[in-house]
């Protein structure tokens, strides 16, 4: 199986051409870890590439995270039993009061496309779920979104519960939304803010790996 | 002084046609939360049945009620200042909306809710869905709120139709943005028959309003943008949605009309396709974060009207202070050769500060007096 042809499938947004590429490449022996490792996730990353250039835009971004999810559904079943490891894992959320979903979404679907395991919470989330979600799923990074200057009280809420929930040393929370800055992130003591799907990748790549750096 | 609406003032002033004078006010719509915060008076009617939602028929015994509504929107915009009345058309099509708690302390709504767009499906997801969607008749579509406000305004003030979303938007709607993104790759002839249709009807719809008594000027509402750029690409916004703004843009201009055109987000890539090849007049919807309303119009105030631009993150969180400097601040630059107008980055909606609001529309009034006293 050629690598290079699976990989221009899945940046293409070709569902049926990658889900083919994968069954093709596990057939011939290689191993589901090295596919994804070797070749989804750097898909993905090229994907994020492109989007930051203007290059893609929202629709070749859903494609190809449908791609990616078919794929990784074929995988799933040999990824489980072979040791391999998520990049972290990740809650994500609009906040209460807020029903806009699309954006987070995106951040979601570029995140697990990168090889992170994500919860999507979806929109309107409550504060005190965010918590409990990160809590019981072990999760140290919650994304917020926000869409409407009336809810950043509710992002503001939400970041202050989460580290007054005593998660661990290790946890981080990063906002992104419309009217949110960077400024205001760091004023209501986010660790990290994005701009769009693929900084907030960019991001949370950053976050974790320096709190590898520090636990190491 | 009471400000005399002065539509034919407007207008010269942001086609820079004479010599610049005072700064006229502009913006989209108010939501009837500022409208009722501003006049200190409660709409006798529950109006997010008759914007937000279609309207076949028309109750009769809601016809007082209705037009009682429809007069408070003309006193608002007398009062606040504006040489126009913005109304909404009686173009609106079927959707699916998802409630939420409103978070802003002023309500819009008796049942304390605000609705938003299902982002994820609408109600056509395939043929079968098209052919049995109650499409409404370009014959038939009834703009009656458009006629009642323009046989009602004051002397010199004009009405300005909006419709309840643009191409992009209802196209985008009516499949949900996700839907309508794989359909673009699995189902590109169901997002043309889509867009045309829909198209279609906005393109009847501005020949009906352009031509009813009083209307001045037309806004084409279409948000084709997020922070970074436009949501989808400029190709396809090309292929399915410009040629239907050059249609608009031909029935208002032929009926003598402006044509300002409302976009959210950071949409410039397409800002010489909608000056050269549509003929907008003006360009509203500003945002700091992605380009304050002085860039854009250092960039395109040569070619097209600039308007609005205080941002609206400021004018719900900042203080009145803040506001009317910022106001100023843009005044300093766009003010002084006419092809601008002050207002919102975006309308006048229920969650901006009351006192800011008006903080704005002040500070306005005041630079127009210390640079065009006569």
């Amino acid at each position: 199986m050629d690598l290079k042809a699976l990989k221009k499938c899945l940046v293409d947004g070709d569902a049926a051409g990658t889900t083919a590429g994968v069954k093709a490449a596990l057939a011939e022996g290689l191993s589901a870890a090295d596919i994804l490792g070797d070749c989804l996730i750097p898909g993905m990353e090229e994907v994020g590439d492109l989007f930051s250039r203007a290059e893609y835009f929202v629709p070749e971004l859903l494609l190809s995270a449908r791609a990616m999810t078919q794929a990784v559904e074929l995988l799933k079943p040999e990824l489980s039993g072979s040791g391999y490891e998520a990049a972290g894992k990740v809650v994500m959320g609009t906040v209460q009061g807020d029903m806009h979903d699309i954006g987070k979404k995106l951040v979601a679907m570029m995140l697990e496309g990168n090889g992170f395991d994500v919860i999507d919470l979806g929109a309107d989330v409550p504060a005190q779920r965010f918590v409990e979600t990160a809590r019981e799923s072990g999760a140290t990074l919650v994304g917020l979104s926000s869409l409407l200057s009336t809810t950043l009280g509710a992002m503001e809420d939400t970041v202050k519960a989460l580290h007054e929930a005593g998660l661990g040393e290790d946890f981080r929370v990063i906002v992104g939304g419309a009217p949110v800055t960077a400024e205001f992130a760091s004023r209501i003591g986010a660790d990290g803010y994005a701009d769009d799907a693929s900084s907030a990748v960019a991001v949370v790549k950053d976050l974790i790996a320096a709190t590898a750096t520090n636990a190491g | 002084m009471a400000h005399k609406p002065d539509f034919e003032s407007f207008r010269k002033s942001i086609l820079r046609e004479g010599p610049p004078g005072p700064v006229p006010l502009f913006d989209l719509f108010a939501d009837p939360g500022m409208v009722e915060s501003v006049l200190g008076e409660s709409f006798p009617v529950n109006l997010h049945h008759y914007i937000e939602e279609p309207m076949d028929n028309l109750p009769g015994e809601d016809l007082p009620a209705l037009m009682q509504s429809m007069d408070m929107y003309v006193r608002f915009c007398e009062h606040v200042g504006y040489d126009y009345v913005f109304m909404v058309t009686g173009f609106s099509l079927q959707r699916s909306f998802t409630a939420v708690a409103d978070s802003a302390e002023r309500q819009n709504w008796p049942d304390g809710k605000r609705y938003w767009q299902d982002e994820d499906k609408g109600p056509i997801q395939n043929w079968d869905d098209f052919e049995r969607y109650p499409w409404p008749q370009a014959g038939e579509l009834n703009h009656i709120a458009l006629q009642y406000v323009g046989s009602v305004v004051p002397d010199g003030m004009a009405v300005a139709p909006f419709m309840y979303g643009g191409i992009f938007e209802n196209s985008t709607w009516l499949m949900g943005l996700e839907s309508f993104s794989y359909a673009l790759a699995d189902q590109p002839d169901l997002v043309e028959a889509i867009c045309a249709r829909v198209g279609d009807l906005a393109t009847a719809t501005a020949a009906q309003v352009a031509s009813l008594d009083n209307v001045g000027m037309v806004l084409l509402t279409d948000d084709l943008g997020f922070f970074s750029g436009t949501l989808v690409s400029p190709a396809v916004l090309r292929r399915y949605i410009v040629p239907h703004y050059r249609n608009i843009a031909k029935a208002v201009h032929e009926a003598g009309k402006v044509l300002v055109f409302h976009s959210c987000g950071n949409m410039y890539t397409m800002m010489d396709d909608l000056i050269d090849d549509v003929g907008i007049d003006a360009k509203h919807s500003f945002e700091d974060k992605i380009m304050p309303v002085e860039e854009a119009y250092r960039r395109w105030g040569d070619r097209i009207a600039v308007l609005g631009g205080v941002d609206m993150d400021l004018l719900t969180r900042g203080s009145e202070q803040d506001v009317r400097r910022r106001t100023r601040e843009i005044l300093d630059v766009c003010g002084s050769q006419g092809g601008y107008a002050m207002g919102t980055g975006n309308t006048a909606a229920n969650y901006l500060s009351r006192e800011n609001f008006l903080a704005m529309i002040d500070e306005c009034r005041r630079w127009n007096e210390e640079n065009f006293a006569s």
